[in-house]
């Protein structure tokens, strides 16, 4: 019977985040090639912008960049959809009998599968920059899974507190917004001075976009130490996620 | 076999006027000390039922009664606050217009999302796939996105889906106002159908025929409570009557006798003659003796599937008192006239009269005050009049005379 419930909303979690791909390009002329096209524009821009800034301060700029804006594109897209995943299908779990956590779980998983193919002109990049790939390419799929269980986490809190306080869509864009300003996405990590050093390494998502870059070009260092770090963040937010949301999931109900 | 099983619920919604709904609102209120001024509102009461496997449950209440609540608890989606709820089969709530639905999605799209909803898998509903379409009478526009239907397409689609599962207990809420008049005929007889294969129907209506025609059985939930439980015919009569709807075209409110009319009718006694879907009772009438008997009968408790034998030499299969006046001479209540060659004759198109009645009840009840009635020996009576003997002598209230368990 547990089995037979398990394969039964793996079919709707299937069919949600193919839902969540479809709709997102659907009605776009160029439909999905926006997911690649997407990071691409966004890194022209950053490099026009900023290359010279931070010429000296980084070897390879655009390697960086790019890695950097597809990892934040993952994060940010996933939770701050993610954040109102229980209040939109209200009027579903309002209905019928659903695991709850099969909304946030599908958005974080439809925006996972949104990086994998932004992967593709990733790779196009560093082919065309001449950059080498790390040689730890392989442990690729393990920083992205410990991103989706990180992710994952931080959905299931954020959606739940939504439900009970609408505000928290509001107060988490504006802390989005900050966290990217606070997480090395396009500014070199050695130039932030000393003092400001302890936001920067406060925050999780810079470990998460470290390992990741290091995964995908060399020039930067791959440590299983770090590897570990990222096992453990995972871990915590997966944990107190779910405490959160199995203590207030029964009350959802009532306040969606 | 016991396919849903209520025990003492309770469900409490915690409501209170100046709930906070923000942030701001909630800090504001910590700094002033408020306490929320939290009310407690219990939506359920004490509810104890079991339904059993394949049987047609009606439920009837005002709104606000706890109907839309308890169709929550049995489809899982609210645990109750306090008591137990077992459910012994999946569920599959009707629900309303496109709940689910994707509008950017094209209709066949929506199947496969929507039938995953309701718990099925892929290839359960790649087999339903063409009856649902088919049902829907969408084929043509079943590869178009969804925003391009009307509101009546979608609810024909969602109908067709949530009716093609095969669940084993079908939740039907209101939703029997889908679409116009040749689907929603459409979609009563498919449910009528699906009521035949042995799936147990939840039904939830205003309309009393509705509930008649589709269930057996009635609750009537009352501000959480339920209040009765029986006969679907019964209970819903005794919800007209309780929110003041006259049964009767003919029975105006004032008219001498309308109370005993009404507990005749209440009790499912006195039936009255349905025309162009109104019923009358014609109370100026005078009672024939087949009437007195079936009245008599159903007081006396006839069950619904009573057959009858040949009895009397005047009523035969064709009669419309067949059954009464054979299941009355069973139990000693008739009064043939008996042939010298011992033939039994019961005379049912004749007039009653007082007297004759008088004798049933002195055999009835031997404490009745017949100061309260002006008998007139052997002048005929009315059926208002007999409404109001029969009421008197057999003590019929208000009330359901025989509760469901």
């Amino acid at each position: 019977m547990l089995k037979s419930d398990a394969l039964k909303y793996l079919y709707l979690l299937q069919n949600l985040v193919v839902r969540d791909i479809k709709v997102r390009y659907k009605r776009s002329v160029l439909g999905f090639i926006w997911v690649m096209l997407n990071p691409l524009l966004i890194m022209f821009i950053l490099n026009l912008v900023f290359s010279e800034l931070f010429k000296g301060a980084s070897k390879n700029y655009t390697a960086y960049l790019i890695t950097g804006i597809v990892f934040w594109n993952f994060y940010s897209q996933s939770t701050s959809v993610a954040v109102s995943s229980f209040v939109s299908n209200a009027n579903l779990i309002k209905k019928i009998y659903l695991p709850k956590s099969i909304f946030p779980m599908s958005v974080v998983l439809s925006a996972g599968i949104n990086l994998l193919f932004s992967l593709i002109p990733l790779i196009i990049i560093l082919l065309l920059t001449k950059t080498d790939i790390s040689p730890y390419f392989y442990m690729l799929p393990i920083v992205i899974l410990l991103s989706l269980i990180f992710a994952y986490g931080v959905s299931l809190c954020i959606a739940t507190f939504m439900v009970f306080f609408h505000d928290i869509k509001q107060i988490y864009e504006v802390l989005v917004f900050a966290l990217m300003y606070m997480t090395p996405i396009f500014y070199p990590i050695d130039i932030v001075p000393q003092r400001y050093r302890f936001i920067i390494d406060a925050n999780p998502l810079t470990y998460f976009i470290e390992l990741f870059r290091s995964t995908i070009y060399a020039e930067t260092v791959f440590s299983y130490e770090r590897l570990s770090l990222l096992f453990l963040i995972s871990l915590t937010s997966y944990v107190i996620g779910n405490l959160i949301y199995t203590k207030f999931k029964d009350r959802l109900v009532y306040e969606l | 076999m016991t396919i849903i099983e209520f025990k003492d619920v309770s469900l409490r919604y915690r409501i209170s006027r100046t709930k906070p709904k923000t942030f701001q609102e909630y800090l504001l209120g910590l700094l002033k000390g408020n306490v929320y001024g939290i009310e407690d509102f219990w939506a359920l009461k004490d509810i104890s039922f079991v339904i059993k496997r394949g049987t047609h449950t009606g439920i009837i209440g005002q709104n606000g009664a706890g109907k839309s609540t308890l169709l929550k608890v049995i489809a899982g989606v609210i645990k109750p606050t306090e008591g137990l709820v077992r459910i012994n089969g999946n569920v599959a709530p009707l629900i309303e217009l496109g709940t689910g639905f994707d509008m950017d999605l094209t209709g066949e799209e929506n199947v496969y999302l929507n039938g995953s909803i309701l718990g099925l898998s892929r290839r359960e509903i790649t087999k339903k796939f063409d009856e649902i379409i088919d049902f829907s009478e969408l084929k043509d526009f079943i590869y178009s996105p969804l925003r391009t239907y009307s509101s009546g397409m979608i609810a024909r689609l969602a109908f067709s889906i949530a009716i093609n599962i095969d669940a084993d207990i079908l939740i039907v809420d209101e939703a029997l106002s889908v679409g116009d008049e040749s689907f929603r005929k459409k979609c009563k007889t498919r449910i009528n159908e699906e009521i035949n294969k042995g799936t147990t129907l939840i039904f939830v209506s205003h309309n009393m025929s509705d509930v008649i025609n589709f269930c057996d059985e009635a609750l009537w939930l009352h501000q959480g409570r339920l209040l009765y439980r029986g006969d679907s015919e019964l209970v819903s009569r005794h919800y007209m009557l309780f929110n003041n709807q006259r049964p009767f075209e003919d029975v105006n409110e004032g008219y001498k006798y309308k109370q005993y009319i009404d507990r005749l009718f209440v009790n499912g006694v006195a039936n009255g003659e349905i025309l162009n879907g109104k019923r009358y009772f014609i109370p100026e009438r005078q009672a024939t003796r087949a009437e007195f008997m079936i009245f008599l009968a159903r007081i006396k408790g006839i069950s619904k599937h009573y057959k009858g034998r040949r009895i009397f030499e005047d009523v035969d299969e064709n009669h419309w008192a067949f059954n009464y006046a054979s299941w009355l001479y069973e139990n000693g209540y008739a009064m043939p006239i008996k042939t010298d060659d011992g033939r039994l004759f019961l005379k049912p198109d004749d007039f009653i009269t007082y007297d004759e009645t008088r004798k049933i009840i002195e055999n009835e009840n031997k404490d009745f005050d017949r100061s309260k009635i002006n008998f007139q020996a052997d002048k005929p009576l009315t059926r208002g009049e007999l409404a109001m003997i029969l009421t008197e002598c057999f003590q019929i209230k208000d009330g359901l005379m025989h509760k469901g368990s």
